[in-house]
């Protein structure tokens, strides 16, 4: 069962900005917004069923015959009913998993069922606004199912839609993750929707070019977006990290720019 | 002490005592504390118990019940012992324990060492020109070991300026960093030193025992600059650790001791796109430290993980610096693009020079997890499937199988430089 409870406590930026702006140098992990108590309910059944699948033998990871496992499969489809709730109870059960088996079962098991991968963008992008950052974290892991190209690559056209669906209130979670996963396709796509009067193939461009050549041109640009994709760099790639550039982010106040900039300064004080 | 009997045939009694404190010595080979001479001998002593003072020990020689000649001497007992590196410390147990290099590879080819150019503590300077570094983890510990402790004179001399010694893991002060070498006093019997590469270039330390103006006897480490990193990454929920029950971490522990710098990392540190502590590992290497070759190895999402870092280091090779990869091996290895991904890799990882494929054939018992041959170009330099003609692993037993370690090990160490 997949339970959102957006009604228990949803903070917003906007009410906690003041005390944001005056503590950014001791908060490492910022809040941000539209962040909700978000989880999945374990089903005890379910979970009971898959680890029951695997083998007892160190040498093995699946008891029983092929047979068997299949029949065990159909049991979690009934059980389950739908995809949905299939990937849910994987998530819930691989956040939990210990050693080998257990972490590689999920994937075993989406294989031989042929779930979708639309199903985890389904389960997976409510979770991406979790205030749980373990829950984030894991949905962020899963969500790349639903966006991998075989042939390299990701493709973020579904984001693309949800952005412009929310163009007002911008999907944080959404947003952080985009960057994470893919800086030069992510700032393409979100420099499509709210970019104004932007030369898209000169974006597009412009971040598929050498790291230092893209972060030099982003961050000559004023825009929260093309401070994100800065930062986003600045992280994945620490060499790129100068005083003068995470001054110069330091300016912006997107709360996902903030937050990655505190991370980067809590990084570079002296560690002892 | 130059005895000659006249005439010829003359009894002399040598023998051996400790004055004061505690030392012992005994005549060779036969391990008497006294001998008898009739002529001019030369005999040797051999020390059993280093002297707890110096001068406490005492040769006499007896004619009848009276001593007309004697000559007293410490006995020494004095040892250096370097260990191999912190990795990724500060501090020993992140994962590697503190491992001793032992006296038979201490010369050659003697104890790795990082060139310090990189900035453990965050201050923008490189660490080589810092006096004190909280968080280093680049200087490699060194024991000395001197019995007694004081009135012996205990000279540490180095080769080359290619290394300093200083008091502390941090720096703090140092013990030899100008002319070839420096006298060191002792409040105990043992002091621990810590040798600094400041910019590369290779090196002796040698520990002596001096006399006036005769070195009595010395011991010698040599120290090399590591121009290589090895990462070697763990299928899933590996952690890394010393000693291990994971194959993969076996493979990296021997190559540590071998004097490797090895770096251990499970499979998450590498992210979906190649990035994350293993790939900062690596560039701050080859940017700071002065490596220029590049080993990858892994198991199951370990070697997706060794393809995704090998293909980013590519990407931004020349951002990053000048290296190669002369070396990646695959043990079963199993994509790590996206979360749950089962294909097998089958992609050469990129610039890879040489690279080892061993994988198994999966079925019911593993969940079929397998990995698969190289089909991406160029394919493998050496490939082996271990379930051919017979099945005989699984994807949980591939990794602790000794004939694939070995086969890794002994097609990296040719082609890999310390």
């Amino acid at each position: 069962m997949f339970k959102i409870y957006t009604n228990i406590k949803c903070t917003r930026l906007s009410s906690v900005m003041p005390l944001f702006f005056l503590f950014t140098t001791a908060v490492v992990v910022l809040a941000v917004a539209q962040e909700v108590n978000i989880s999945i309910q374990p089903n005890k059944e379910i979970q009971s069923l898959l680890k029951g699948l695997l083998s007892t033998n160190e040498h093995e990871m699946l008891s029983g015959t092929e047979e068997a496992f299949r029949g065990k499969l159909e049991q979690l489809r009934k059980l389950a009913k739908t995809d949905t709730e299939i990937v849910s109870q994987l998530i819930y059960f691989s956040i939990y998993a210990k050693g080998m088996k257990e972490s590689m079962l999920p994937g075993v098991i989406i294989e031989q069922m042929k779930i979708p991968d639309s199903t985890f963008a389904e389960v997976g992008l409510p979770l991406l606004d979790s205030k749980d950052e373990s829950m984030r974290k894991i949905a962020a892991k899963w969500l790349t199912r639903a966006d991998h190209v075989s042939k390299g690559g990701v493709d973020f056209s579904r984001y693309e839609s949800i952005l412009r669906e929310k163009k007002d209130n911008p999907p944080q979670g959404l947003i952080r993750y985009m960057y994470n996963r893919n800086p030069q396709t992510a700032v393409a796509t979100v420099a499509r929707v709210y970019g104004k009067d932007v030369p898209e193939s000169e974006i597009t461009t412009k971040a598929k070019s050498g790291v230092k050549e893209s972060v030099e041109y982003f961050s000559g640009r004023s825009e929260w977006w093309a401070h994100l994709y800065v930062a986003t760099m600045m992280e994945k790639e620490p060499y790129l990290r100068t005083p003068e550039l995470i001054k110069k982010l330091e300016q912006d106040t997107d709360p996902l720019v903030r937050e990655k900039v505190s991370k980067m300064k809590f990084n570079l004080k002296p560690s002892k | 002490m130059t005895l000659s009997p006249n005439p010829p045939g003359t009894n002399i009694t040598l023998q051996l005592s400790c004055l004061s404190g505690s030392g012992s010595a005994v005549f060779a080979p036969d391990g008497s504390t006294s001998t008898n001479i009739t002529q001019s001998t030369t005999v040797k002593i051999k020390g059993v118990t280093a002297s707890s003072v110096a001068s406490n020990m005492i040769l006499k020689a007896m004619l009848g019940n009276d001593m007309f000649a004697s000559n007293k001497f410490s006995i020494v007992n004095m040892e250096m012992t370097a260990y191999r590196p912190q990795t990724e410390g500060p501090g020993y147990g992140s994962p590697f324990q503190k491992r001793a290099i032992t006296n038979t590879l201490e010369e050659n080819p003697g104890a790795g060492i990082r060139v310090n150019g990189d900035d453990d503590n965050n201050n923008s300077t490189a660490d080589s020109s810092d006096t004190s570094v909280s968080g280093e983890n680049d200087l490699i510990e060194v024991e000395l070991k001197a019995e007694p402790a004081s009135g012996i004179k205990y000279v540490l001399k180095r080769s080359s300026s290619n290394i300093k010694v200083w008091n502390s893991q941090t720096k703090g002060t140092a013990l030899l960093d100008s002319g070839t070498e420096a006298e060191i006093s002792f409040s105990a019997s043992t002091k621990t030193v810590w040798v600094e590469n400041p910019s590369g270039g290779s090196a002796d330390l040698e520990f002596i025992v001096r006399s006036g103006e005769t070195d009595v006897c010395s011991d010698k480490v040599h120290f090399y600059p590591f121009t290589s990193i090895v990462i070697a990454l763990g299928g899933e929920t590996q952690d890394p650790s010393d000693p291990s029950d994971n194959g993969t971490f076996q493979l990296a522990t021997n190559l540590y001791q071998q004097g490797y710098d090895v770096h251990m990392y499970d499979e998450d540190d590498v992210d979906y796109g190649g990035a994350g502590a293993t790939y900062n590992e690596v560039v701050n290497s080859i940017q700071h430290r002065s490596v220029s070759q590049v080993a990858i190895f892994g198991f199951s999402h370990g070697g997706g993980s060794t393809y995704l870092l090998a293909d980013l280091l590519n990407t931004h090779r020349d951002t990053i610096g000048t290296f190669t990869i002369p070396f990646t091996a695959y043990i079963d290895a199993v994509e790590d693009t996206f979360m749950g991904d089962m294909n097998q890799e089958h992609r050469r990882p990129t610039s890879s020079a040489y690279h080892v494929n061993y994988y198994q054939e999966g079925s019911v018992a593993d969940g079929w997890l397998d990995g698969g041959p190289i089909d991406y170009p160029p394919g493998a330099d050496y490939e082996i499937n271990v379930d051919y003609p017979t099945p005989t692993e699984t994807h949980l037993t591939i990794d602790n199988e000794t004939t694939v370690l070995d086969g890794i090990e002994t097609r990296l160490t040719p082609r890999i430089n310390r």
